[in-house]
């Protein structure tokens, strides 16, 4: 398995998407005759371009149409939010509360105006990395998340290339 | 599903080029007994007999009004009786926007809502952002040469607001033209340059008492040593001279904020004000103090104000007469021989004789002024004076428009080619990191034609950008160098996408990905959506076209996305010579008006919106964020496809091919191997 895709599947175990939503496989490799040496570049037996690759998708593969809503044009829609495990967590948006969840109901409806732009929500919990998701209003959206523990940073796509950017641990310091 | 996208980072050969034609100020001279600069002074008024003057129609619904400037006085005309004598509405209100942008119905009659329309209205009009949430009080969005007019209810503001300052006449224009352009720099070599000036002025001062020279000028020619010292003090000096009417012109215009201002500074408030005024009036430089941007500063705000508001109406009128033409053509006719004029590219009319391609837009855009009356800006003030914001709720005018050409029907037989120009395949360094010329004569171009009596016709003829060694993150997470190049051969449009998102390989920089934002009373960290989009700053624009490679096996025809568009940008200096991923970046305005122009003149569907269903979590700093995608963006499927011819172009230097791999960077070391370039769509064209 190659590096990145491993570590997106490490990112997505802490957050499992609801059924529709999915990550894009990368891209297979295929060889290359790239020298290391630049001056004794040569070119390639074939152009690189001019035929794509047989790995390329057939252009229709994931074409499809989005669900229809009921009516599109109505005043208000309805945002669900489903959070996951069953703790105590505070939804913010911006500096309004949105919801407080605890175990028994973890999931929170939210009514906007159509087309009144996303909600950026963050949501907290005691023992859990700060998790920012995004609802939109132009539309009956619903999104469900996996809130993951500080621990678990490690597992997360990203980790590594925060850490070593910036040379700590990004986690310790939001304690 | 492609993941690429035509993005850009990263220094590149610059190359000049005038803006498109439509984004050109129009005003050239002149001189009215105001001062002001005349524009087209032919368009006085409509010829006479008006015969398309319509009778004054009082009391209509306001859907069945348009409106008409006759013998110099507005009047209310019956919009139905305009369209009966071969009229053209041109909708004026602050609802519109483009084609591409209207809601679709399936072919069960149910609607296929358009989301992206709302985002662009309340963009044009000053009400929203690019996430469609409202403006914060007085912010404005200045987004024409990202694709986005203002709305006229924005303009109408403009107006008024310019008529009523009276600190115009404080700015000396001769000081702002005295230079070429400013030289600005980051806040530390400021004040290094700043200091650099000081001494030398006191250096030459205490030269010139020593040499008894009446002027620095005498000290020159009497001691030619200190003559570079002066000739660099004189320029310094008239720069500094020109920078503060520059900061006078930008208070004036209510662009800067002089409390966040240090006089005298380039900092953050003026070069965000130098940015807002060069977006507000279509002048190519990104802050930079170019002579475009004096020249601009230069001229009286109404001035400004009335070539913004012919541009408004170029869009406007290109839209409701469903027309392309807008003279660049002339552009993809071959270079004349010396002391010969350039050919004008022709069709064949219905009688066989040899016509020239016309200039529609700018005809009737001509036509709509005209019709409202506008030959000077201050007509244009009137306009907006005797009419109130709530009337370009749906204001239309009644209009002429210059007959189309024979050519023109409801299934036009469109081919596009775009010649990739000069190609230099070479690794761009020598050994010891240094950059090799690689100079271009023939950039690359877009050219869209229509076979029409044996011929190919060009409509138009524009820059666009073509792949080039580009930086890109391997799996190994080091920078490489990398040739993204741009497919040659026989494509097909088959779908256009309005609003299309583009999605971050998983290579992308982490941080460009989280922003600060302001969002309901509080500035937090969330997902950077700008270049995904949808919108006008995504690395496919505000809409693009897929190039797909049609390959037939046996009785199957199947499409191959190789990753490749051609599609709006946000960037519009990229267009001048720098290097995509490999696609074919067209300004925003322009492509809109292109696709928008296509879907009307071709057999096609509404398909509506594309669910995408993408979700990226990552780690950044201590947080998770989620990144959700769920549209991909509003798609039209063209019926027979579009073919696209993307030529070969001409191939300099040595290499005859693209070197397929990652190249290291000069000076860089590596810890392990080279590592694989992927070979897919998602990696090849590598995006945007």
């Amino acid at each position: 398995m190659r590096p990145v895709a491993f570590l997106v599947l490490l990112g997505m175990a802490c957050s499992r998407p609801s059924a529709p939503e999915s990550t894009p496989a990368p891209a297979a490799p295929t060889p290359s005759a790239s020298p290391r040496n630049p001056a004794a570049l040569v070119p390639p037996a074939t152009p690189a371009a001019e035929v794509p690759d047989e790995s390329a998708k057939g252009a229709d593969e994931d074409l499809r149409s989005e669900e229809r809503e009921a009516n599109p044009y109505s005043e208000s829609v309805t945002l669900k939010l489903s959070i996951a495990p069953p703790v105590k967590a505070l939804v913010t948006w911006g500096a309004k509360t949105v919801a407080r969840v605890a175990p028994g109901n973890m999931d929170a409806d939210i009514q906007r105006p159509r087309g009144s732009g996303p909600l950026d929500l963050e949501i907290k919990a005691d023992g859990f990395l700060p998790y920012h998701t995004r609802l939109y209003a132009d539309r009956n959206d619903k999104v469900s998340v996996r809130l993951c523990r500080n621990e678990d940073a490690p597992g997360l796509f990203g980790y590594k290339r925060s850490v070593e950017k910036d040379g700590k641990d990004g986690s310790e310091k939001k304690k | 599903m492609s993941t690429v996208a035509c993005r850009e980072r990263g220094p590149s050969p610059v190359a000049t080029q005038v803006p498109p034609p439509s984004l050109v100020p129009t005003a050239t001279a002149g001189n009215s007994a105001t001062g002001t600069p005349a524009i087209k002074p032919e368009l006085v008024a409509p010829p006479k007999p008006d015969e398309d003057a319509l009778p004054e129609a009082p009391g209509l619904a306001p859907e069945r009004r348009a409106i008409q400037v006759v013998a110099g006085v507005e009047r209310v005309v019956d919009a139905d009786l305009a369209r009966s004598r071969g009229l053209t509405l041109v909708d004026l209100s602050d609802d519109f926007a483009p084609f591409l942008f209207q809601d679709g119905k399936a072919s069960d009659g149910a609607p296929l809502p358009n989301r992206y329309r709302a985002v662009f209205v309340g963009l044009a009009s000053d009400h929203t952002d690019g996430d469609g949430e409202p403006l914060p009080p007085g912010a404005r969005n200045y987004l024409e040469l990202y694709g986005v007019p203002p709305a006229l209810s924005v303009m109408r503001r403009r107006f008024l607001e310019d008529a009523a300052r009276t600190c115009e006449s404080t700015i000396d224009k001769s000081k702002l033209l005295a230079v070429e352009s400013i030289e600005t720099w980051g806040s530390s070599t400021e004040k290094k340059e700043s200091a650099k000036h000081h001494f030398r002025g006191l250096r030459l001062e205490a030269a010139q008492k020593k040499a008894d020279a009446a002027t620095l000028e005498e000290l020159a020619q009497k001691d030619p040593r200190y003559a570079k010292d002066v000739k660099d003090h004189r320029r310094t000096e008239s720069q500094r001279a020109a920078f503060a009417e520059v900061e006078r012109r930008l208070l004036c215009e209510g662009l800067l904020d002089a409390s966040k201002h240090k006089e005298g500074f380039y900092d953050g408030a003026m070069r965000s004000a130098a940015l807002d005024f060069q977006q507000k009036n279509a002048v190519f430089a990104q802050a930079d103090l170019t002579r475009g941007t004096l020249e601009a500063m230069a001229r009286p705000l109404l001035q400004n104000d009335f070539q913004a508001l012919r541009r408004v109406l170029a869009e406007r009128a290109a839209q409701a007469g469903r027309i392309l033409e807008d003279g660049s053509a002339i552009e993809a006719m071959p270079l004349p021989k010396r002391g010969k004029l350039r050919k004008l590219p022709t069709y064949k009319n219905v009688a066989g004789e040899d016509v020239p391609v016309p200039d529609l837009v700018d005809q009737a855009t001509d036509a709509v002024m005209v019709r409202l009356g506008l030959a000077s800006p201050e007509d244009a003030l009137a306009f907006f004076r005797r009419h109130a914001d709530s009337d370009f709720r749906s204001l239309h005018v009644a209009v002429r428009f210059p007959p189309l050409p024979d050519y023109y029907g409801p299934h036009m037989d469109l081919v596009a080619e775009i010649d990739r120009g000069d190609i230099w395949y070479d690794f761009p360094f020598n050994a010891k990191g240094e950059r090799l010329a690689q100079p271009r004569e023939h950039f690359p171009s877009f050219t869209l034609f229509v076979k029409w009596r044996g011929e190919k016709v060009p409509l138009v003829h524009w820059r666009t950008t073509i792949g080039g060694w580009r930086s890109e993150v391997a799996s190994d997470g080091e920078e490489y160098y990398r040739y993204k190049d741009s497919d040659v051969g026989p494509r097909v449009w088959r779908h256009v996408v309005a609003a299309p998102v583009w999605l971050p390989p998983v290579s992308a920089p982490l941080a460009a990905m989280v922003k600060t934002k302001y969002v309901a009373g509080a500035f937090p960290h969330v997902v950077n959506y700008d270049e995904t989009g949808p919108g006008y700053l995504s690395a496919y624009g505000l809409v693009a076209g897929i190039h797909e490679q049609m390959r037939r096996r046996g009785e199957t025809l199947s499409y191959y996305d190789n990753g490749i568009r051609t599609h709006g940008s946000f960037d519009y200096l990229s267009l001048r010579g720098r290097f995509s991923h490999g696609c074919h970046r067209l300004y925003n305005n322009l492509a809109v008006r292109m696709f928008s122009f296509v879907l009307r003149h071709r057999r096609s569907k509404v398909l509506g919106p594309m669910a995408l269903g993408f979700r990226r979590t990552f780690y950044y700093d201590g947080e998770v964020y989620d990144m959700r995608l769920p549209t991909r963006g509003f798609y039209f499927q063209l019926d027979p496809p579009l073919p696209v011819e993307t030529l070969k172009g001409n191939i300099q230097g040595k290499l005859q091919q693209p070197i397929t791999g990652y190249v290291p960077k000069p000076g860089v070391k590596y810890g392990g191997q080279l590592p694989k370039a992927g070979g897919g769509p998602d990696s090849k064209a590598g995006g945007g």
